[in-house]
């Protein structure tokens, strides 16, 4: 049926630009929508132009027009391309399904001689992040209002755990032997794998030391899942 | 469809203002899709919502018009939605969104031709069977009109409705907007849609772009749509009405005031004489 001939008066081109027009209106919004503060780091020229380009390459597949911008990032580089991950995983961990948080007096009811088995499941919503730039210091300075910091890249990648606490996003970022932890916790790893994990320059007293510790950060920040995900390695 | 009275399209700025409640809304209707997202916020307040209003499930995905198969992961997903929520309504557009795999986010007109009410009734038997309720379909406000027309857009509507036994969700401003951009006379509209079929009124502000009126729900009703309305809410006495508000959100104080003047227009003893 979208076969069949519109109309083919005077008024037809002028009558098509208004689809046309509104077409890439509504994407470029649905841009903006998810990456506010990448726009105000590029300004809004050079945001339409990425924009733009984005929308002539990109024909939507998505139902939801919320998801349209999911791969913009890759038409930018270094800091930008950085802001751009940032900005899309915080919109995912925003809509993340809910879960419930593991509690302290919870885990004190496990039984110690399961400790070394145990596997404790990563909250829903937790997502890692890793930059090569200051794009999180950019996002940080520019939604508190302050002028946009230059695009530095830095020698060492840094990581960054995302997740949702009573409806709101928290972020902070990691210690490398900490995201390794967490890394290996996301592969459904038993305690004793997560001590091997943070033995590095460590004895075996001080790597049950250093997750225990971890571990206790973790509950408090509402990281860790309620329930466990199975009592053997 | 019971009578809900006088509701509002729920946007985000307005979940913590709603929830506080004393506002005289009676109902609220919220866009399908932004409600199909795994958890977080959106559902939490629409839970606490639902709690206390009775809610209409209003989808813009649906693309009944289209030629592409029926996407019944979508229909999926809006059925586990309304399990959840038991919305008095669950609506979409009579128009089609996209073809093959590309979505237009837009409402894009439809053929008015015996052959496209076929095709869009059935299409909303199925869906009607699938989700195990019917449906309201609103008219969409358009800018082109396909060559060959068999009917005039308001017999299209009232065919389509008959055809699959659904409801009209009938936007006043869409009637309006199209009356202009298509040089009719939106009373005779009205006046030739069925009364059963109506179960819900939608109002919404529109914008002039040329010589052409864009539906673009970012500014208040105007006062020829009021005008259109009195004698829409005359002749459909029963069915639910809602504001719409996309752009240019105002506080809800503001959208509360625009439902007031709703209400008191459907009070005035205009009758059948508009």
């Amino acid at each position: 049926m979208q076969r069949c001939v519109l109309t083919g008066d005077r008024t037809f081109g002028p009558r098509l630009a208004i689809y046309q027009r509104a077409y890439r209106a509504r994407l470029v919004e649905a841009l903006a929508l998810a990456y506010p503060v990448l726009k105000d780091s590029l300004g809004p020229r050079r945001f339409n132009a990425a924009a733009t380009a984005y929308i002539a390459a990109t024909p939507s597949a998505q139902r939801s027009i919320r998801w349209y911008g999911a791969s913009f990032d890759r038409g930018f580089r270094g800091m930008h391309a950085d802001l751009a991950r940032w900005e899309w995983l915080l919109g995912e961990v925003f809509d993340a399904a809910d879960d419930t948080a593991m509690t302290l007096e919870a885990l004190a009811r496990v039984d110690p001689a399961a400790w070394p088995a145990l596997r404790l499941r990563l909250h829903g919503t937790l997502r890692f992040y890793t930059s090569t730039s200051n794009a999180v210091a950019c996002w940080k300075a520019l939604g508190a209002g302050e002028r946009s910091l230059p695009a530095l890249d830095i020698d060492t990648a840094i990581s960054w755990v995302v997740w949702r606490r009573d409806l709101r996003i928290r972020f902070r970022s990691v210690p490398a032997d900490e995201a390794r932890a967490l890394a290996q916790l996301a592969t459904g790893a038993s305690f004793s794998a997560l001590c091997d994990v943070l033995a590095a320059g460590l004895d075996a007293h001080g790597a049950a030391v250093r997750a225990a510790t971890l571990l206790k950060g973790w509950i408090g920040e509402g990281l860790i899942g309620v329930g466990l995900i199975g009592r053997r390695s | 469809m019971r009578q809900l009275g006088f509701g509002l399209g729920l946007r985000p700025e307005h979940y913590q203002a709603a929830l506080e409640g004393g506002h005289r809304i009676d109902w609220f209707e919220v866009t399908t899709e932004n409600f199909l997202v795994p958890g977080g916020k959106p559902l939490h307040y629409l839970e606490r919502v639902r709690e206390r209003w009775p809610v209409a499930m209003h989808g813009v995905s649906l693309s009944v018009g289209s030629t592409a198969p029926l996407d019944f992961d979508y229909l999926r997903a809006v059925r586990e939605l309304a399990r959840r929520f038991e919305p008095e309504a669950i609506s979409d557009h009579l128009c089609w969104t996209g073809v093959g795999a590309v979505n237009l986010h837009d409402l894009m007109p439809l053929p008015f031709t015996e052959e496209a009410v076929r095709h869009v009734a059935a299409r909303v038997r199925e869906t009607q069977d699938f989700l195990g309720s019917r449906i309201l379909l609103e008219n969409v406000s358009s800018y082109l009109a396909f060559a060959g027309a068999e009917m005039r857009e308001w017999e299209f509507a009232a065919n389509v409705c008959e055809a699959a036994d659904c409801l009209l969700l009938l936007d006043v401003n869409n009637v309006y907007v199209n009356s202009v951009n298509h040089a009719f006379d939106a009373r005779e509209y009205l006046a030739s849609i069925p009364r059963e079929r109506v179960a819900q009124l939608h109002l919404a502000g529109h914008s002039r772009e040329g010589d052409w009126l864009i539906d673009t729900h970012d500014a208040p009703v105007c006062e020829a749509v009021w005008g259109l309305y009195e004698t829409a809410i005359a002749r459909f006495p029963h069915a639910a009405v809602t504001i719409e508000r996309d752009g240019h959100i105002p506080p809800l104080a503001e959208l509360v005031a625009e439902l007031d003047c709703a209400r008191a227009r459907a009070a005035s003893p205009l009758g059948e004489a508009a």
